[in-house]
């Protein structure tokens, strides 16, 4: 294996990363509840319709919901139990969303009962069916927006795909889920590559993992001899956020640059999150749906941090607990799903975790940022660590004064919302928050504009 | 833990073991990101404060208690006029971000510790009240106040402002100082006129005492040492860049070396150039200001060989021995059409046609 040549991006930067809280750690397994909400709406596009009704009864493994369209994926029943109410929860976003009532029976919770055929031979195993396992099974990307792995593996025929990328980068800082199952379950992920590659027809798969993560490297670098008949290469990558993003991947690992409004495909790239490959080979080889994560429960408020594993459904309170909860002198401030850059506050502890929940975490009210807007002192740091190298300092005055014409000439619309120019803001500007105004508005006017345009 | 019972089981049976959760009705709601780094806008300008020490300490020893009391005359007075503004114009008081302050510091270090206390005062209105506030304040300033406030009392009080003491060197073996009353840019410009050799300027004897600060000038300028010790603090301590510092004395370097060998005899060398005058002040403590300084860091390159150049041509060429603060003040004007110029090509947009004329900084308010 040659050592790839890697492509800085320009910009980014590396915060203190909190890894070691929760790293360090084995992985536990949370204990079975009585009752888990199983949000309807876990991925991108359409969320599945229910297709059961109350008082039926479930396996581990039942499909609870099934796809609407193509973008959409099937939700499973985490516990054997019975189906209860059609409720509303608080969701992960902030707004209130659907979610199924499945209340346990109370039994072993790693049994089995309803899974779906395993394929042992998926060398020998045409394409379509193992696409068709892993819609069946329900897979998401499981790192930042839930999209259907499924459609990222099925690009139309004009773009052909040539590269598959698997990221496991994990440049948020704290969370550390993605570095122990690499550690843990190398030859598992790579596998799921190799049918995500064999699905696509790739002959190149190259694994981005930030240089921070010595062991997970050399687990996944071991793993990787003869896995796949693609070429597989590890790459160690340089330890800035947000190295994970998918534009700023796909740049390091193959120099390919995605244009604004692009899709990785348009390069001839596909990316999946290491937990996704993980999920395929657990749907193929073992035939289980995804219906189970590794989440990282850190912070400092928080007992026991590490990295535990937890069924979809789960509630907020239940898996603090699981963690053992937060210690007698501290003042929590802000719960987060996901990492501090990109994850959602949440207000509620009601709240369930989901297929991309990778990470929950707390941070004591001193921890916290605050945006209180001060005069831009075009000090220029938004610029210099803009990982889309956009005039930041520049939209930031136009957007604050809503001057959205200017924002669009400046390229407001292809800020990847990462936070970095909020972050290391000395005004505390609240850049991002600007920026995600903007877009809306400037999404808005088109949708406006499109619609005048068909009424004549 | 990894069999850690479900909630109402461990309420009932091992209430020993009890488990804290936060209080949802405590937790603050706001978007990503959630954390932030580095020190924000008045932790940065106390920074600048703190790394200008060194050279405050050296004006003190140099210069005694009459640069104490034009320090605190241009910083006091800086701190009221920010604040009067405050509240003529009815809004919250902004003395807290500590710009006032540094630039009434800045202005104390710019002038001769024998500038009367009418003109700190005079100086110090001009530059908070006219370069800065009627701008709408801070970080909508295109010019350094600083600099403006010492132009304006150079000005305006030509004869106060061109008077320096002799350092008292209470440091130092007491040197008879040749260059009584005056500067040693003000003085070589008066000896080069006459013909005569500019020897005197080069020799070790006097940069040594131009590197400690054992000359006459402005308070804060006299000490390259002390400036220098400050300089690289503040870029140690990542509060500017060094792209704009490095520009300018770089500029500086080469202009002089190119003018002393074309035409020899004009100008002492590039030593007495760097260590003379407002030129390591300027470099590291005004020209860096983040709000009258390109965004990019092409940008302050460019910025700062400007202003090297002009420093150059005003030193060299001008009628005023020293052109730190006017170089400065020109350059603030060029700062749009650089920042418009060195743009930065968005991630992505190789094959895309970009919009060279975008509106940039300063068309928007
Ligand atoms: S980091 Fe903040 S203060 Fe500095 S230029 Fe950007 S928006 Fe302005
Ligand atoms: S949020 Fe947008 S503008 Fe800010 S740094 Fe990220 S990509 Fe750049």
């Amino acid at each position: 294996m040659t050592a790839a040549k890697i492509f800085r991006f320009k910009g980014g930067f590396h915060p203190e990363d909190h890894k070691k809280l929760s790293s360090e750690h084995e992985v536990k397994t949370l204990g079975l509840l009585p009752r888990y909400t199983v949000l309807l709406r876990q991925n991108v596009g359409a969320p599945p319709e229910v297709c059961v009704t109350k008082g039926d009864h479930v396996k581990k493994g039942s499909c609870i919901a099934q796809p609407a369209s193509f973008v959409s994926v099937p939700l499973h029943s985490p516990v054997a139990g019975t189906v209860g109410d059609l409720l509303t929860v608080p969701g992960p976003n902030g707004s209130p969303v659907e979610a199924v009532e499945i209340l346990s029976d109370g039994e072993d919770m790693q049994e089995w009962d309803d899974r779906l055929e395993p394929i042992l031979d998926w060398r020998d195993t045409p394409a379509n069916v193992l696409k068709k396992r892993i819609l069946d099974a329900g897979i998401t990307g499981m790192g930042g927006a839930a999209f259907p792995t499924h459609v990222k593996l099925s690009p139309p025929p004009e773009k052909p795909v040539d590269t598959l990328i698997l990221n496991g980068a994990e440049c948020e800082p704290y969370l550390t889920s993605d570095d122990v199952l690499m550690r843990s379950h190398a030859r598992a992920i790579l596998t799921g590559a190799a049918i995500a590659a064999k699905v696509l027809g790739v002959t190149e798969i190259f694994v981005g993992i930030e240089d921070n993560k010595k062991e997970a490297f050399n687990a996944m670098e071991q793993a990787a001899w003869g896995i796949s008949s693609a070429a597989v290469t590890v790459v160690p990558l340089p330890v800035k956020y947000p190295q994970g993003g998918e534009k700023q991947l796909i740049y390091a690992l193959t120099g390919r640059k995605v244009i604004v409004g692009a899709l990785p495909m348009d390069v001839g790239c596909a990316v999946l999150n290491v937990g996704s490959c993980y999920a395929i080979w657990d749907a193929v080889l073992n035939g289980h749906p995804l219906v189970e994560r590794i989440t990282t429960v850190t912070g400092t408020p928080v007992v026991h941090p590490g990295n535990y594993r937890i069924l979809m459904g789960t509630p907020l309170s239940a898996a603090l607990e699981g963690a053992g909860g937060i210690r007698e002198n501290s003042d929590v401030g802000k719960i987060i799903f996901g990492g501090p850059m990109m994850g959602f506050a949440q207000y509620s502890l009601e709240v369930p975790v989901s297929k991309n929940t990778s990470g929950i975490l707390l941070l004591e009210r001193s921890e916290v940022a605050q945006f209180y807007g001060g005069p831009c002192l075009s000090c220029g740091r938004c610029v210099e660590h803009c990982p889309m190298q956009l005039p930041v300092s520049t939209l930031s005055k136009a957007c604050e004064s809503e001057r959205y014409d200017l924002a669009k000439e400046n390229h407001v619309l292809a800020c990847l919302e990462c936070g970095v120019c909020s972050s290391v803001c000395p005004a505390r500007r609240p850049n991002v928050q600007h920026f995600r105004k903007a877009k809306a508005e400037l999404k808005e006017l088109l949708q406006k504009e499109k619609n005048k345009k068909v009424g004549k | 833990m990894s069999d850690e019972p479900s909630k109402n089981v461990s309420a009932e049976e091992a209430p020993q073991k009890k488990v804290l959760l936060p209080d949802p009705r405590h937790l603050i709601l706001s978007p990503s990101p959630h954390i932030q780094v580095g020190p924000g806008s008045g932790k940065i300008m106390l920074l600048v404060i703190l790394c200008l020490v060194p050279a405050l300490i050296s004006s003190l020893l140099f210069f005694g208690l009459q640069a104490l009391r034009v320090l605190v005359i241009c910083t006091v007075s800086c701190a009221f006029f920010e604040f009067l503004w405050c509240v003529i114009a009815g809004r919250k008081s902004t003395l807290h971000d500590f710009s006032a302050v540094l630039t009434g510091i800045l202005l104390g270090m710019n002038v001769s510790s024998l500038t009367p206390a009418w003109v700190c005062i005079a100086g110090s209105f001009v530059a908070v009240i006219i370069a800065k506030q009627v701008y709408g304040g801070l970080g909508q300033n295109p010019f350094n106040p600083a600099a403006v406030g010492r132009i304006a009392m150079l000005i305006g009080a030509a004869g106060p402002m061109t008077k320096f003491a002799v350092p008292r060197a209470v440091f130092f073996s007491p040197a008879a100082d040749a260059l009584t009353g005056a500067t040693p840019l003000g003085a070589a410009g008066i000896t080069a006129g006459m013909g005569k050799t500019l020897e005197y300027f080069n020799s070790s004897d006097f940069l040594w005492r131009a590197f400690v600060g054992e000359i006459g000038g402005s308070l804060g300028e006299t000490s390259a040492l002390a400036l220098l010790i400050g300089g690289i603090a503040l870029i140690a301590l990542k509060v500017i860049r060094w792209h704009i510092p490095v520009a300018i004395l770089g500029t500086v370097a080469i202009f002089v070396s190119l003018v002393n060998y074309f035409s020899p005899g004009t100008t002492p060398g590039v030593l007495f150039h760097l260590l003379t005058g407002g030129l390591m002040l300027g470099s590291f403590f005004m020209a860096t200001d983040m709000v009258t300084s390109p965004v990019t860091v092409k940008g302050g390159i460019v910025y700062g060989i400007g202003i090297g150049i002009l420093v150059c041509v005003i030193r060299i060429y001008g009628s005023y021995p020293e052109g730190m603060s006017f170089s400065i003040v020109l350059m603030n004007a060029l700062v749009p059409l650089i920042d418009r110029f060195c743009y930065i090509r968005p991630f992505g947009y190789q094959n895309i046609k970009v919009n060279k004329i975008e509106p940039r900084r300063g068309e928007i308010k």
